[in-house]
């Protein structure tokens, strides 16, 4: 750290210390041979013995959609931590989640305006370069992840019997259906049936696709208790979209939706990528290094940076940006980041272009263009990559990603 | 843009309000799975609440900067309102008895009379013909038929966060892939017409399709082609033969509706001209006067209604007087037939520059709508492609 910023950092360590601890790393245990991992129930006793590992999640806001009541009901979101353990052996590997909830959402019956709670876990196809994993918000070009989802929607049928015995079961035909209808009002009451559990492979914001393989299997449940939820998502360790079967360490991300909140799509609470270590496993080192440590620079000197150099076009928290839709929005921005993809967006912007929604909801606002190749190129300036004299050096880089890193909520009680 | 627009216009002077096109639309696509409480065609009475309820009021579409505006998404029960059904069987097998055989008074028994299975909270028409205004000096109401406007500039396009609405690129139809909608529903907070659905079943989002299987087929929108009254038209905008162009373009009498929330519908209306004069005090005709409030024809259709008025009216003038009038003429819709200008041909090329099978023809009396800059190319004869 450079001798004129040691005063001021000295004053504001109590304040800062906590925004720049870095993020857990999560063990998974080994478990033994006899255990079917990739199946493995969310009430199975062997969880008891697994130690969980707080994780914090925030809120993701990158663009502002134009749904007017949600937007109003998460205006001041704050971010949450849930607790994953994780178990592996040679035929899978399971993660269980579990987090707060005061509602049990449920998306069902004839209703437009219900939305589900859920929870998704993102898994990179390739991890090899610890430093460029791809964007945590599902992915980006060329570096496609795995989302597994899975939220609370009530199948409209129970089952297939019923589905044939009804095909169009509508509640309005009450009386023609009555029999039909009431024995699957019953059995809805008795068991939960949540039936949209589904893998995508994506690429970045809007490419998300579905990936309908079927020697992709995953498991997939979520049950809610008083009070909150507890999931679990377990799969194989091979797989032809991302192998984890020797890696010494992987990444993983977890996203929540608050169905009380009108949560889906980008309203939910986001992780940034976090190490999974398996336990008596060898390798993985740079990987675990590079997600659990806290950026090396000085956040006081990189807010003033920034505040020069980005509040015009992005959004920082308080400081709103002149032009609210030139550029993504940066409030939260420390929450769900790595340190290596806060520089790289700095110091190369065309990376990562975050796609989608704005080219055509904002038209006068297009923050990439795109070339004669078909590649996004961001309109962010490329000044800060240090070649140029006048250019802002290495330090001033980090000092820059000290200060986003920061640039997150506090977690809700 | 699309490379050529298909286009609607509604006369609203013909239109009867009577829902042959909401049951044709209705039987043609939304009376089953998880679309029972949709109408993608639906007939509203101006003014009124209209569907969903209060549809206006709720957002979506773009401000005058071109940012898409935020939206509420109306909820079924209350802005859509859920089919209900009444107790026929019942009233069949026992209610029409007398109260010593139905046992009507006891205790359980049931209610003689029709009964919904359901509290009616919302529907479709739910305010149908009541209008504004004190009758009977001067109140008035008119009908406003309403479908997806297949827009230019759609906001639902431009709300989805999966890029899962497209617009096509042969003839303008908006819809919704359902392979990628994940069923957020962004797009219904984003149009401001209302005119995307959610389907509780599917959890997805669906619309009206402008018909474009029967379009494709040479057969008219079921809508239009069911339309008792002959209000409505259909065809390509660039067919400059074509009423829809002649009306749109040529006569700027047919407008699209609330184009203030700048998407670029493509559904046009000729404004009504046509009601009953207002009375005074003591019953008598207050010459020259109109009920429908000029204001309110601006708020819907613009500035140009004005405009688009006096033309009308101007032309019945002359038809009166000289019995001519093409326009008149165009409006009065002689020919059924010939209010629907559709082109095969030109959706067989499209076919074929995609590599997809020919699309057989199965009405061939409507196939005039070719744009001067379409060569024309030859029809296949009816069937032929059915094998």
């Amino acid at each position: 750290m450079r001798a004129n910023h040691i005063f001021g950092s000295i004053l504001l360590t109590m304040v800062i210390v906590s925004a720049a601890a870095g993020n857990p790393s999560i063990t998974a245990v080994n478990v033994t041979e006899r255990v079917e991992v990739s199946k493995i129930a969310l009430d199975d006793s062997i969880w008891q013995d697994i130690k969980a590992v707080d994780i914090a999640l925030y809120p993701q806001r990158t663009i502002r959609l134009n749904d007017k009541k949600a937007n109003a009901l998460n205006a001041d979101n704050r971010g949450k931590l849930i607790k994953v353990a994780a178990i592996y052996n040679s035929n899978g590997i399971a993660f269980r989640i579990q987090w707060k909830d005061d509602t049990r959402n449920v998306q069902s019956g004839m209703q437009s305006d219900l939305y589900p709670d859920g929870f998704a876990v993102q898994l990179a196809t390739k991890f090899d370069e610890p430093q460029k994993l791809p964007y945590i918000g599902m992915g980006s070009e060329g570096r496609p992840v795995l989302v597994y989802l899975h939220k609370a929607v009530k199948a409209y049928n129970t089952s297939k019997e019923e589905r044939e015995r009804a095909p169009d079961a509508n509640e309005a035909k009450r009386n023609t259906l009555d029999e039909n209808l009431t024995r699957l009002d019953a059995n809805a009451g008795k068991s939960d049936v949540f039936d949209y559990k589904k893998v995508f492979i994506s690429e970045g914001f809007g490419s998300m696709t579905e990936i309908r393989d079927s020697n992709h299997t995953f498991e997939t449940d979520m049950t809610y208790t008083a009070g909150g939820w507890t999931a679990v998502f377990g799969r194989g360790l091979k797989g032809e979209y991302a192998d984890l079967s020797r890696a010494g360490a992987f990444p993983v991300a977890f996203a929540l939706w608050d169905g009380a909140k009108m949560g889906r799509a980008d309203i939910k609470h986001l992780s940034s990528w976090i190490a999974v270590k398996p336990k008596e496993r060898k390798g993985g080192e740079a990987l675990v290094a590079e997600l659990t440590a806290a950026p090396k620079g000085d956040a006081v000197v990189g807010e003033v940076l920034v505040a020069s150099y980005c509040s015009s076009c992005h959004t920082l928290g308080d400081k709103k940006a002149v032009a609210p839709y030139l550029a993504p929005d940066m409030s939260m921005i420390g929450g769900y980041s790595t340190v290596a993809y806060l520089r790289e967006s700095i110091v190369e912007p065309s990376a990562v272009v975050v796609p989608g929604y704005n080219r055509n909801a904002h038209k006068n606002y297009p923050w990439y263009g795109v070339d004669e190749n078909g590649t996004r190129v961001s309109v962010m300036p490329q000044i800060w990559d240090g070649s140029t004299e006048g250019n802002r050096t290495d330090d001033d880089i980090d000092d820059a990603v000290a200060y986003l890193w920061t640039l997150k909520t506090k977690i809700e009680k | 843009m699309s490379k050529r627009q298909l286009a609607m216009v509604i006369d609203l002077n013909k239109c009867i309000g009577c829902q042959a096109c909401t049951v044709a639309c209705k039987t043609q696509w939304t009376n089953r799975n998880g679309r029972e409480y949709m109408y993608w065609n639906n007939v509203e009475t101006y003014p009124g609440d209209g569907y969903p309820k209060k549809w206006m009021e709720l957002g979506g579409g773009f401000d005058a900067a071109g940012d898409l505006k935020e939206g509420i998404i109306p909820a079924i029960e209350t802005d859509y309102g859920v089919p209900w059904d009444y107790n026929y069987d019942s009233l069949a097998e026992a209610n029409l008895l007398g109260p010593d055989e139905t046992g009507y008074g006891k205790q359980g028994a049931e209610e003689p009379g029709l009964h919904p299975d359901r509290e009616p909270t919302w529907g479709p028409n739910w305010d149908e013909d009541e209008g504004a205004g004190a009758f009977p000096a001067d109140n008035y109401f008119f009908y406003l038929p309403r479908i997806c406007n297949h827009c230019t500039n759609p906001s639902c396009l431009s709300a989805c966060p999966r890029d899962a609405i497209f617009k096509r690129d042969e003839d303008g139809v908006v819809l919704v892939d359902l392979d990628r909608c994940q069923g957020y529903r962004y797009c219904i907070a984003g149009c401001p017409y209302k005119k995307i659905y959610f389907n509780p079943k599917l959890s997805k989002s669906e619309k009206c399709i402008l018909c474009f299987p029967r379009i494709e087929q040479g057969l008219p929108p079921a809508c239009a082609q069911q339309c008792a009254g002959r209000t409505r038209f259909v065809g390509f905008l660039d067919d400059e033969e074509g009423q829809v162009h002649q009306l749109v373009e040529k006569y700027k009498v047919a407008l699209p509706l609330r184009s203030d929330y700048g998407t670029v519908p493509n559904v046009y209306y000729v404004p009504p001209i046509e009601g009953p004069v207002k009375y005074d005090a003591n019953g008598k005709i207050i010459t020259e006067s109109q009920r429908i409030p000029a204001e309110e024809l601006e708020m819907l259709f613009g500035k140009e209604v004005h405009v688009a008025i006096n033309t009308l009216r101007a032309e019945k003038e002359k038809r009166k007087r000289t019995g001519e009038s093409a326009l008149m003429d165009l409006l009065i819709a002689y020919q059924h037939a010939d209010m629907f200008r559709l082109d095969n041909a030109y959706y067989q090329r499209v076919a074929k520059e995609k590599g997809l099978p020919p699309i057989p023809l199965l009405d061939d009396r409507y196939l005039k709508g070719r744009s001067s800059e379409t060569a024309p190319i030859e029809v296949p004869e009816r069937g032929e492609h059915e094998s």
